[in-house]
């Protein structure tokens, strides 16, 4: 069973409460967090693989939602999710380094292999930062 | 210049009622996303049920109960809606204020919830009419309120209320304890404001407007 790890921001609590849920049944460890503000802290403080995110949020919105956290932690796999999504603004994600955009309501199959996607993704930019973090420290002690 | 009710539907009705449609569509979406994931959820619960685990009839209800939650809610968002859409039917009416306020509240509420301030509406006592166009009193509503939370701070409260003034002539009152903008133009309502024979006032401390209706 996969336990990919993922962090749903949104602020309709009935809509995170059900896809949570939905996610558990198929093997993931699903938090939720109701506010942007919230998902950043939540991503402080805890160890996520994917983040699904709400494009249209109050205080502050998915794609600066996404700036921060690509800055913060840069291998962190974030898929958005929107109620009308167009060219524009799936090109504007995609820039700000989205692994994807997917508009509401969104299939459950679609979404789940995103994340799996997501996931293998993010496990390959780990492994190529340990690779370079271990060939800086050879590098330094000239080995 | 005195501008025809033509002339106003022409230049800025499309953009209004392409805000309003925009922000309308969202909240829809929003309720099919959570249904969507509650009827999943419960053909998950089927789906287990199907291979021998017991059905839990409290789950069941709480999720029938969510769909039905946002049932109630789409209906409301397609009712306003459908006001909204006959706004332009009579170009001239009897019109209740606090009807119009709160329609227009919920027409523009996705993009108020955005700017992160909080609305809040008393009614006066008695009903208070106004005469002209739906359509144009809602516009005017809006374009005050949108110009008014253009520059305010998140977590603000605004308050809306409708009264009779010292002179007996309908009032709208927008009213927040921080200043608005200090340049209060109002461009394209300027216009719907001469259908009603209305005027603005902004106060010294600039954290209330007054709309006043002259007819």
């Amino acid at each position: 069973m996969s336990n990919e790890k993922v962090l749903i921001i949104d602020d309709e609590q009935d809509f995170t409460d059900a896809l949570a849920e939905r996610m558990t049944t198929r093997g993931m460890t699903v938090s939720t967090s109701s506010s942007a503000i919230e998902g950043l802290k939540n991503v402080e403080e805890h160890s996520f693989d994917v983040v699904v995110l709400d494009l249209q949020m109050p205080e502050m919105d998915g794609i600066e939602t996404l700036k921060v956290l690509k800055k913060k932690k840069p291998e962190l796999q974030v898929i958005l999710l929107t109620g009308h999504a167009t060219v524009e603004k799936g090109i504007e994600a995609m820039k700000l380094g989205a692994m994807d955009l997917l508009e509401k309501p969104a299939d459950m199959t679609t979404l789940t292999e995103k994340i799996k996607k997501a996931q293998a993704q993010k496990m390959i930019l780990v492994e190529k930062k340990s690779e370079e973090r271990i060939k800086n420290i050879m590098e330094s002690r000239g080995w | 210049m005195k501008h025809t009710a033509q002339e106003i539907i022409a230049q800025y009705g499309p953009a209004y009622f392409g805000r309003m449609g925009a922000s309308i569509s969202h909240d829809i979406k929003n309720c099919l996303a959570i249904m969507n994931e509650n009827a999943g959820l419960m053909s998950d619960h089927l789906m287990m049920a199907q291979k021998g685990v017991p059905p839990d009839i409290d789950r069941f209800s709480g999720i029938v109960q969510r769909i039905e939650k946002q049932i109630t809610r789409a209906d409301d968002i397609v009712k306003s809606f459908n006001k909204f859409s006959h706004s332009m039917d009579k170009p001239e009416q009897q019109l209740d204020l606090d009807e119009a306020v709160g329609l227009a509240l919920n027409l523009g509420a996705r993009i108020i919830a955005n700017k992160s301030i909080t609305v809040t509406h008393t009614r006066a006592a008695d009903k208070l009419y106004v005469n002209g166009s739906f359509f144009f009193l809602l516009f005017l509503i809006w374009s005050i309120l949108e110009k008014i939370t253009e520059n305010l701070a998140s977590g603000t409260v605004l308050n809306i209320s409708s009264m009779e003034d010292e002179n007996k002539q309908v009032c709208l009152s927008f009213q927040c304890e921080q200043p608005f903008a200090s340049d209060f133009g109002l461009q394209s309502s300027d216009q719907a404001l001469d259908l009603f024979q209305a005027k603005i006032v902004l106060d010294d401390q600039h954290n209330r407007v007054d709309l006043i209706f002259g007819n």
